[in-house]
């Protein structure tokens, strides 16, 4: 693949040099590493702003969050930025969470989880000597896989044997903790922890990879240290990062087209050659960057009949990861809430039943764990004086058992949220509510264009991450890249920008390629 | 006894879970990969 043909061709035949797909955080990285290094670029997204899971969403006085509420390793956006010569902070300044969190629990016992990974080590001893030395075990071996996810993986292509081994040559050992990477998530944290609040805690992490801590891969239980690096909040809301990489993709000349939704990608002989949009105009392009889910890619924009069946097979064999629901709450007078993030937790158990007995079964959450996420306890900007915003978050599956539809439950399910808090934590809020909203996952498709409401793509489980999840160079069409959450590494904020970047310098390496008059690898 | 002494009191009250996931749970969690198996090559493919 990759013979180069798209750049031997003179500009007049295409209208842009790139057209990325997606105004996500992996479609504005790889579109504005693009168009900084010089190619005529544009982004089509189909809602009517940009940053996808990352964004907000203003009802009335009230900012809300769309999807993402938390920003970790700000490193990989300091570093995005640089690539385009760039200072982070003239385009977009992040306010520290502190504490990380706050949990109650089935009993109602409430702390709160420090930044600082001594003062939680102190804090986990005071549950038990035998948690406290966990905690200093867990963290010894977290320390190794962040230095090298931050060095290493994140922003290294990881889609072949070959990537792996260079990868394992160069990087810090992943973790000392060799046999989480055989084990589940429940237990390597079990062989950490005692105590079922600890455990909750900790357990939530799972489901960034899609899973709950039964199904998740052992490794992914040392994210729940991520944290500890630093928690951060966008100044302004969560819309002020991709606001912040749009204008520096605008000023290096890059065309943003809102509201435009591409029906398909355009080929000839198994080149792309541009996009059709959904009002049927044609955009020709040397090369296509898609930020949306690879299943959206493979089996609805290009022709079926193109992709081969072996290909067909492996992306149904790739499983989504997991949906969910938020309510949106514009609440009057204290939140009566502990931190930005307080999470309810019925423990680890918990978070397995609601996916085995709720999730799997289509039905909704009945209880056992609610994230709380109140921005403005960090940003007061977000609602008006005396008021804040509050999401309450939790699995909710796209397809709902018994052919229900989520727009005929919405109500009701937000009333069982309501309930859930109240009966088992008893927070009260419905006389304080001035606004109510649940976001479902058939709403996050419709308006956000997440496939099927899949919040990170697609499950990142043992075998099925890194050079198991589709390739960012497509090996079927010359031409086509892959950002986002459904390739290498997956969901999340700082990955999904790791993921643009990686296919910038695909994208980049074969034009180089092309025009030195190289085959193309 | 002071509300720090109080907290820590109620936090060592916290329920302890078992020290190794269920039994179940573990063969789920392989036969989950275990299944994948076959479709390991296409996915390195694609």
């Amino acid at each position: 693949m990759g013979d180069g043909h798209g750049w031997s061709e003179p500009l007049s035949t295409h209208d842009y040099d790139a057209i990325v797909i997606g105004a996500g955080l992996g479609g504005l990285a790889a579109g504005g590493l693009l168009a900084h290094r010089g190619m005529s670029t544009a982004i089509f997204e189909q809602a009517p702003r940009v940053g996808g899971c990352c964004g907000s969403l203003r009802h009335g006085d009230y900012q809300f969050d769309v999807g993402a509420t938390v920003v970790l390793f700000l490193d990989v956006i300091e570093r995005f930025f640089r690539s385009t010569g760039r200072e982070m902070a003239r385009y977009v300044q992040f306010l520290p969470i502190e504490p990380l969190f706050e949990v109650v629990d089935q009993e109602r016992r409430r702390f709160q989880i420090p930044t600082s990974p001594l003062e939680t080590g102190e804090l986990f001893a005071s549950f038990s000597e035998e948690d406290g030395e966990g905690w200093r075990r867990f963290a010894e071996a977290a320390e190794s896989g962040m230095a090298a996810a931050m060095t290493q993986i994140f922003t290294r292509r990881f889609q072949t044997l070959s990537d792996a081994r260079e990868i394992a040559r160069t990087s810090p050992s992943m973790t000392s903790d060799r046999s989480s990477l055989l084990h589940s998530f429940e237990k390597t944290l079990r062989s950490y922890f005692r105590s079922e609040s600890i455990l909750g805690a900790l357990s939530l992490a799972s489901y960034s990879v899609g899973l709950p801590p039964a199904l998740a891969p052992g490794y992914a239980a040392f994210l729940s240290y991520a944290e500890h690096q630093g928690s951060y909040y966008p100044k302004g809301g969560m819309k002020a990062l991709p606001e912040g990489m749009a204008t520096a993709f605008a000023e290096d000349g890059g065309e943003i087209h809102l509201g435009a939704r591409v029906s398909g990608i355009l080929t000839e002989e198994r080149r792309v050659v541009g996009v059709r949009l959904g009002d049927g105009r044609e955009i020709r392009s040397r090369v296509v960057v898609g930020d949306i889910n690879a299943k959206a890619i493979y089996g609805q924009l290009l022709p079926r009949s193109e992709v081969p069946l072996w290909a067909r097979l492996a992306l149904r064999s790739l499983r989504l990861s997991q949906s969910s629901c938020m309510l949106k709450l514009g609440i009057e007078g204290d939140e009566g809430f502990g931190a930005h993030h307080t999470l309810y937790s019925g423990g680890l158990e918990a978070l397995n039943r609601i996916w085995f007995d709720d999730y799997e079964r289509g039905r909704p959450s009945r209880g056992g764990y609610l994230l709380a996420s109140i921005p403005s306890r960090t940003d007061p900007s977000l609602a008006p004086p005396g008021h804040h915003v509050v999401h309450l978050h939790t699995l909710a599956p796209y397809q709902l058992a018994d052919g229900a539809s989520w727009d005929d439950i919405q109500r009701r399910e937000a009333d069982r949220m309501l309930d859930f808090l109240e009966a088992d934590f008893g927070v009260r809020l419905r006389e304080r509510i001035r606004f109510a909203h649940l976001s479902t996952p058939l709403e996050l498709e419709r308006e956000v264009g997440l496939h099927r409401g899949a919040l990170y793509g697609l499950e990142s489980g043992l075998l099925s991450t890194s050079m198991f999840r589709p390739r960012m160079r497509s090996p079927i069409f010359d031409g086509l890249y892959l950002a986002g959450s459904s390739v290498h590494l997956g969901g999340g904020i700082p990955v999904c920008i790791g993921s643009g970047m990686i296919a910038a310098d695909l994208v980049c390496e074969d034009a180089s390629l092309a025009q030195s008059g190289s085959s193309g690898p | 006894m002071n509300e720090d002494g109080r907290q820590e009191q109620q936090l060592r009250s916290s329920r302890n879970g078992p020290r190794r996931q269920p039994r179940g749970r573990t063969v789920l969690y392989y036969w989950r990969l275990v299944r994948q198996l076959p479709w390991l090559v296409l996915r390195y493919k694609l």
